[in-house]
């Protein structure tokens, strides 16, 4: 005869209680958090820009401050594998017809002739930081407003 | 992409200094090795056909324990400038750095440079350098 152990687990009601009243709302729990992380992230992404546009430039450089003005962040959505993510990035078109997200890369990555001046990989050691503190912040107090 | 907080591949103590390394350094004497003109910054014109540029990316201090850092790590973008086929040449340069124990995060394909007529080529590495603060 063989014998096998049977073994029941309960939650605790309140626990459950609460469990299904944050289940309808997680959705909007996880993009909120997410968006928050985005939104810490870009002022550091930022500070790093204007820390190296104009600097070291062959001639005297003619910055308008129209690349920093372009930079910013994305509503959060789910990508096309099913996660949810913000992106910072360039928007728009300058007078002289080339993309702001054109020159940024430029300026990152460099060309032949001019030295690239990276602030976007520098930058994600520190946004990374400061979005996960971020999320968690917002993730609590999102949870708390709907299990209570 | 590499995960390097999980690298253990640590560069060997060159001397009894604090900073035990500098990754600058170590990619001049690689390239010199593989005879491809490298430059620190930008390249002086006029350039070569087939030339590489490196700029420092973060210094970072790591693995902290007793309230002090126990590694550096050196992090430099590699920036690959070729007329004609780049792809050998940037296999030996990936295959020369990962015997010489670098960390690859990042390896992209820029563009090709219409006025110019380079391809540009991009490679992030990283090093670990372990401090000596006794």
């Amino acid at each position: 005869m063989i014998c096998v152990a049977k073994v029941k687990l309960t939650l605790p009601d309140d626990l459950m209680k609460k469990l299904s009243q944050l289940e309808g709302n997680s959705e909007e729990v996880l993009m909120t958090s997410v968006s928050a992380g985005g939104d810490a992230a870009l002022p550091i992404v930022k500070a790093r820009l204007e820390s190296v546009v104009g600097k070291s430039t062959k001639y005297q450089s003619r910055s308008t401050g129209e690349l920093a003005r372009s930079i910013g962040v994305t509503g959060a959505r789910r990508n096309s594998k099913g996660i949810i993510d913000v992106k910072i990035g360039f928007a728009g078109t300058r007078p002289d017809g080339k993309r702001n997200g054109m020159i940024a890369g430029v300026l990152e990555y460099g060309k032949h002739g001019q030295t690239p001046h990276p602030f976007i990989k520098p930058s994600k050691s520190k946004a990374k930081k400061a979005a996960q503190e971020a999320m968690v912040k917002k993730f609590d107090e999102e949870v708390a407003k709907y299990v209570k | 992409m590499s995960n390097r907080r999980k690298a253990t591949k640590v560069a060997t103590v060159q001397e009894e200094e604090p900073f035990t390394g500098s990754i600058l350094a170590e990619l001049t004497a690689l390239f010199q090795r593989l005879a491809i003109p490298f430059s620190t910054g930008s390249y002086q014109e006029p350039a070569p056909d087939l030339y590489v540029v490196a700029v420092p990316l973060t210094d970072e201090f790591d693995l902290y324990a007793d309230d002090r850092p126990w590694v550096d790590v050196q992090d430099v973008r590699l920036s690959l400038y070729s007329k004609g086929n780049y792809i050998k040449t940037k296999n030996t340069i990936v295959e020369e750095l990962l015997k010489s124990d670098f960390d690859i995060s990042e390896r992209q394909y820029i563009e090709f440079e219409n006025d110019t007529r380079y391809h540009h080529y991009n490679i992030d590495v990283s090093k670990v350098y372990p401090l000596n603060l006794d």
